[in-house]
């Protein structure tokens, strides 16, 4: 058994599927046996100079013994967890620091072209490579973030898809006249698009949002497009919900909306298809589209408000097409092995460095 | 004693896979065949695909492949479209060779971009940034920014060209460095067609049904020549309603509607057609390349007598006035065509090829890029020297920024990280 890290980047006061992962990633750990803990810096920007500051610190901790105890393998998972240095490192990427990167040139970054932007830039992604290119073992958590990665740094990763946390609790009910979003509320993540697309829909059908907001003032705006549209009645912030309330949510939508930018992976839409239901989401929408195919687990439309509005009606109007495209989707989630772990084999090629000399090393060391 | 390839980054929309809508795609297209031989060029795009037959990388990774091997020159291909953000970042990170498809821009781009500090940029242009600033401050549709960022301005279009003329290098090229930024009209490259015998009366347009692109004078102007003509009109799939409903508001039986404007679905449209529709009315509007696809595969071309068209020759286009007489001038303009008024296929074809021969422009592009190469090592070398300047100021704030752990604990990350060298 060996004494590992596992290291997370943690944004103070909110909660989102990097903390799922890294929770879930520890408790499978422990239960194989091993000694198992986190280790989180506090993740902040703006100002961006932070960015440079933090990739600094983490490289300058000394994460190789504690109390006594030797680090056998340092687990990292986002930007810029990766830039700590340890003799054993492996990587299951979450994303890089994605507004250098992917969304570059667009309206989610904030670099733009001046010199000290610039600077900064080149400084990350050869940090990035560097720090990244050292790892034992190298692994994405889904394809998307594995293309870009080659891609951008030209370093091969190995897709490990993260299991879905509650396994086969995940139901599918009745679907109610609700849609259901779920996930952090933050630009990116397009709940904006879903409200304004909801006058399109017809007006029984309401719209409930699970998950807390992580940018200032984004609350202001929504209330305010909600005011506007007169949707008072219709939409639904829930905040933060239980386990149990999560999964009664899936089970009772008419479906599930999951349209963000170019997403890393998204639990939100192996859950949906869990829990039986149609999942709509954009042609945009990165790792999202590994899953959900256009008319067949899904709807897959353009990243716009009228797109939207339409699918979700043509849905609201065909309740059998929508039950069919749900049940379609469990049936690919039962076929691809989701509900049933899959931890063995990402826990498998994570604990790779260790090999099996190292395991024993480790334990008569001590 | 061989000489070695100018090595070139090649910044464009690309055709991946389907061929797009993007010019810069069609341009692209036409001219690496030609120039592969002369030059060493990587392609840089907004993808992970691969283009056949070149390297081609996304354009995040363009500083550092620069720096494993770095390029002689970059080249950029600009056009108002959202495909083009990222090469109106990368004409503010590493100066090269603009071939501007637009200057007149309806969307003012990524956020980060509109509210950077470029002058510096500029600055480093040695041109007089604060006097730039002043006169950019006014929201404006013209490219301003990418102009006056360029090392070498090309404009595929000779009225885009003037305004640049007046609008940037007026305004920035005294006291710079440059002077002036280097400028000049390039063609869209056209590759010689195989044309029709005798001309017939198949008619094609490829404007989408908004009011700018005057379908509803066009239509109008049909419906009243009333001949049986049969109309081939390409449109964007999203404006099929749109179209369909001013067929139906004209009572036009023979209308053939084909999706998905493209260069390269106009050039193989054009083949099967004798009269292609020009008709143009918007501040933003331009010829190009369709105009010149529809003359260089040797159609008799109606096209309105506004903005771009002011560069048009007389004797190689029927040229309408647009406004309260528009349909009836295309009426008119049309009755004349079809009862024989109209040159050759091949007469229309030559003249047009004489400056937009793929093999002509190819030749005026190589000619651009081996002149340009020494004033572009010079502003590339400013520009590096620039961001060297500032990493080290980077590294200092951050050094201040952190008070514990002590500031050599961070300078051996830095270290370590390759930051400092």
């Amino acid at each position: 058994m060996a004494n590992i890290l596992v290291l997370g980047v943690k944004v103070p006061f909110t909660w989102g599927g990097q903390d799922v992962l890294v929770a879930t990633l520890i408790k499978e750990l422990k239960a194989r046996g091993h000694l198992a803990d986190v280790v989180e810096l506090p993740f902040q920007v703006p100002p961006k100079e932070n960015l440079l500051l933090q990739s600094a610190l983490w490289r300058a901790l000394d994460l190789t013994s504690f109390g006594g105890r030797d680090v056998d393998l340092v687990i990292a998972t986002k930007y810029p967890s990766f830039y700590a240095r340890h003799p054993r490192k492996s990587l299951w990427l979450v994303h890089q620091h994605r507004p250098i990167y992917d969304l570059l040139a667009g309206q989610y970054s904030d670099f733009s072209d001046n010199p000290r932007d610039e600077a900064m830039r080149r400084m990350i992604f050869t940090g990035d490579t560097k720090v990244i290119g050292e790892c034992r073992y190298i692994s994405g958590i889904s394809k998307n973030v594995c293309e870009r990665l080659k891609a951008y740094n030209g370093l091969d990763a190995e897709v490990l898809y993260p299991p879905l946390p509650l396994g086969r609790r995940y139901r599918s009910g009745p679907a109610q006249d609700y849609i259901l979003s779920v996930g952090r509320i933050c630009g990116i993540k397009r709940v904006d698009m879903l409200i304004k697309a909801l006058p399109i829909v017809h007006q029984s059908i309401k719209l409930k949002i699970v998950g807390t907001p992580d940018e200032p003032d984004i609350m202001d705006y929504l209330q305010n497009e909600i005011a506007k549209h007169h949707l008072g009645e219709r939409v639904e912030f829930l905040g933060r919900v239980s386990e149990q309330e999560l999964i009664e949510l899936y089970a009772g939508a008419l479906a599930v909306y999951y349209a963000p930018h170019n997403e890393d992976f998204g639990y939100v839409t192996l859950e949906a298809l869990a829990s039986g239901k149609a999942v709509v989401t954009a042609a945009d929408s990165g790792g999202v589209l590994e899953f959900v195919k256009d008319g067949q687990t899904g709807l897959v439309v353009e990243p716009n408000i009228d797109a939207i509005g339409h699918a979700f009606r043509e849905l609201a109007e065909d309740r059998d097409r929508a039950a069919k495209l749900g049940a379609d989707g469990r049936a690919f989630i039962e076929q691809s092995g989701f509900l049933d772990g899959g931890w063995d084999q990402v826990i498998g090629g994570l604990l790779s460095p260790l090999t099996a000399s190292d395991k024993l090393n480790a334990v008569n060391a001590r | 004693m061989t000489v070695p390839k100018l090595r070139i980054a090649w910044f464009s929309a690309l055709n991946l896979g389907a061929c797009g809508p993007s010019t810069s795609g069609w341009v692209s297209d036409l001219l690496l065949p030609e120039l592969s031989s002369r030059f060493e060029i990587e392609l840089f795009c907004d993808s992970f695909k691969r283009y056949p037959g070149f390297a081609t990388r996304n354009f995040v990774a363009a500083c550092e492949r620069h720096r494993e091997a770095p390029f002689d020159l970059f080249f950029y291909q600009l056009e108002d479209r959202k495909e083009s953000d990222f090469v109106r970042l990368h004409i503010g990170l590493m100066p090269g060779i603009v071939y501007f498809h637009d200057f007149l821009l309806t969307q003012d781009g990524p956020p980060a971009l509109c509210s950077s500090r470029w002058q510096e940029t500029v600055a480093a242009f040695n041109a007089e940034g604060p006097r730039l600033v002043e006169h950019l401050g006014v929201t404006t549709p013209e490219a301003l920014r990418e102009g006056a960022l360029a090392g070498v301005a090309l404009f595929s279009d000779e009225r885009h060209h003037d305004l640049f003329r007046t609008h940037v290098t007026e305004r920035i090229g005294k006291g710079s460095k440059q002077e002036l930024i280097r400028s000049c009209y390039l063609p869209f490259p056209l590759r010689p067609q195989s044309l029709k015998a005798t001309a017939g009366q198949e008619i094609c347009f490829c404007g989408s049904p908004r009011i700018e692109h005057r379908a509803h004078k066009m239509l109008a102007a049909i419906q009243a020549v009333d001949r049986g003509l049969h109309l081939h009109w390409l449109i964007d799939r999203s404006e099929r309603p749109q179209a369909q409903a001013l067929i139906k508001e004209f009572g036009l039986e023979s209308v053939e509607l084909i999706e998905g404007r493209s260069p390269s679905r106009w050039q193989e449209l054009v083949r099967h057609c004798d009269i292609a529709l020009h008709p143009l009315f918007s501040v933003y509007g331009q010829t190009g390349p369709y105009l010149e696809i529809s003359l260089g595969s040797g159609l008799t071309v109606i096209s309105s007598d506004f903005g771009a068209s002011d560069y048009l020759s007389g004797s190689q286009v029927y040229l309408v006035e647009p406004g309260l007489t528009e349909a009836q001038e295309f009426e008119a303009a049309l009755r004349s065509v079809l009862t024989g008024n109209r040159a050759a296929p091949e007469t229309i074809a030559a003249a047009v090829l004489e400056q937009h021969d793929v093999r002509v422009v190819a030749d005026e592009l190589s000619r651009i890029f081996i002149d340009s190469a020494p004033l572009l090592a010079e502003l590339m070398q400013n520009f590096e020297t620039q961001i060297t300047a500032e990493r080290q100021r980077l590294l200092a704030e951050c050094a201040r920024l952190a008070d514990n752990p002590p500031s050599e604990v961070l300078e051996s990350a830095f270290a370590d990280l390759g930051w400092r060298g």
